[in-house]
């Protein structure tokens, strides 16, 4: 069943001149790692925007067309009904968190749905659990560090239950490090079926192309390609797109032009060091 | 700013609930502003003590105290000048009770409980979450303004040159960063709280909940009692020995 389903959708915001995004028809399935990648500007977080409802909800301007979140029309449900089914992870977690501290932060969307005490602090324990974040309990979040920080957004968000986690740019503002940690927390969160499927925004492709297991390359508004991970990557739409293509796969790219290899791209290093040693 | 920032302790004062706290700050504030006798307010000062005491808070509130030697400069020649010097002495002990008393309330209610005992007296979920909000910013917005500083620091711009009209004038370059900056992360903060299901319910649980124990209703008895007695004494002055009502001659 598609968990989200784009028919013909475009959006113009109210202060702008021009449509955003572009006859966008593509469907979220359940149980999928998808990345949402494009260059800065492309219109992917006003996409997904359209998929928690914030537009038009939030966001007012012009539409044409639909989204359907398990089938509720967004045009006619409240964000805050949607968030249920669809939760959103922002940029900056400096932004999200609200609380004076990590528990309160966790109890808040189970309290603003209307949770029962017992079923709230099981909920609570399970996210501080499965984010690794107990130590941080009764701590306030501007004592704690970004990656932290990003962290409690997620088991804030995880609380709700949704089936659909989307991720914008989540480790945007993190070091190396913090990134590769929380993109396997999102893969970890997967895996345990805490979610049904996580989309997740990123430029850094190289630590989170291994991950995805399907890809939608988002340019000028408009859906350029949606498809499983390596068939995107072996495209031409991709490689010419302007995302930053990870080495791995761009050493091969000229290889290839140079008709020294030909097959399909590697999208992680665990492939690359297969495709070498077949190579030899 | 100091004197009414939260920190968490676990004394007797900050355990109490802080529907207690908020009487006694109003209490204290009210039979401040009934006398205006020096020996009768001092006495209520003096009263304040041993919670300030209990809730080892002494350091902070002598830092708040003296962040208003100004204010009290000014109350001490204002007065001196159109009124009398004694007038001035009560009056400064008139706002030192009610700083004091509403600080003990700030310094020990966690944030988050006192939006739980605004909503205990009935204040609507919106306007009680809004307040609570307000308190966790104010640590991000410090340091968004600390930065604003920096970079403009940075840039050449100097924000003590000059007498007092020009200091003032020095604060637009912060301020009008600060606010577009504050103004943007509202924004951003609604988007978020509507994600998080804000509003999406009117049966709106709680994992936190505040409870009126003995000791709250022990200290609810004694905090009445003083007032009563406060405004016996303020209906019948003859109440106490005359040397309550001794004032200085200037």
């Amino acid at each position: 069943m598609n968990l989200i389903e784009f028919q013909n959708f475009c959006f113009r915001y109210d202060h702008s001149e021009d449509f955003v995004l572009k006859d966008i028809n593509i469907n979220i399935d359940s149980g999928k790692f998808i990345l949402m990648c494009g260059i800065t500007g492309s219109g992917k977080t006003s996409l997904v925007r359209a998929m928690n409802g914030l537009i038009p909800q939030f966001y007012h301007g012009e539409i044409k067309g639909n989204v359907l979140v398990k089938g509720k029309n967004t045009k006619n449900v409240p964000t805050s009904t949607l968030s249920r089914d669809v939760g959103l992870v922002f940029q900056n977690p400096e932004n999200q968190l609200i609380a004076m501290n990590v528990e309160r932060e966790i109890a808040f969307g189970p309290e603003n749905i209307g949770v029962p005490w017992d079923e709230m602090d099981s909920r609570i324990k399970e996210c501080i659990k499965i984010t690794d974040i107990e130590h941080l309990r009764k701590k306030a979040p501007f004592e704690i560090s970004g990656g932290e920080q990003q962290r409690v957004a997620i088991a804030s968000i995880l609380a709700l239950q949704p089936e659909i986690i989307i991720f914008d740019e989540p480790t945007s503002l993190l070091d190396p490090k913090s990134a590769i940690q929380i993109l396997n927390l999102l893969k970890k969160i997967l895996l345990e079926k805490k979610v049904s499927t996580i989309i997740v925004i990123e430029h850094r492709l190289d630590i989170v192309l291994p991950l995805a297991d399907e890809i939608i390359l988002v340019d000028k508004g408009r859906i350029l390609e949606q498809g499983e991970a390596h068939n995107v990557i072996n495209g031409e739409k991709f490689l010419n797109s302007g995302v930053n293509i990870p080495k791995c796969v761009s050493v091969f790219q000229q290889l290839m032009n140079q008709n020294i290899f030909s097959g399909k791209l590697p999208i992680s290093i665990e492939e690359t060091k297969n495709l070498i040693n077949s190579i030899k | 700013m100091e004197a009414f920032k939260f920190i968490q302790k676990k004394t007797i004062i900050h355990i109490l609930d802080p529907r207690t706290k908020l009487l006694l700050a109003i209490i204290y504030s009210i039979l401040a502003i009934i006398f205006e006798e020096i020996f009768i307010l001092f006495f209520v000062f003096l009263s304040l003590f041993p919670f300030i005491l209990a809730g080892q808070l002494f350091k902070k509130w002598i830092k708040s105290i003296r962040g208003m030697t100004f204010l009290f400069l000014l109350l001490i020649i204002f007065n001196t000048l159109f009124s009398t010097f004694s007038r001035s002495i009560s009056m400064i002990i008139r706002i030192m009770i009610m700083v004091s008393s509403f600080s003990l309330f700030f310094l020990t209610v966690h944030p988050d409980d006192l939006m739980l005992s605004l909503l205990s007296l009935k204040v609507p979920y919106n306007i009680a979450f809004s307040f609570s909000l307000s308190f966790r910013f104010v640590p991000t917005i410090a340091i968004e303004a600390q930065n604003i500083i920096d970079a403009q620091k940075s840039r050449g711009y100097e924000m003590e040159q000059g007498g007092l009209i020009s200091q003032a004038r020095n604060l637009i370059p912060l301020l009008i960063p600060l606010i577009v900056c504050s103004l943007k992360r509202a924004f951003h903060i609604a988007e978020s709280l509507d994600s998080r299901a804000f509003g999406s319910t009117k049966n709106r649980t709680y994992y936190y909940s505040i409870k009126y124990a003995k000791k709250d209703w022990l200290l609810t008895i004694i905090l009445i009692s003083l007032f009563i007695f406060g405004v016996i004494v303020k209906i019948f002055p003859e109440f106490l020995p005359t040397w309550f009502y001794w004032k200085l001659k200037v």
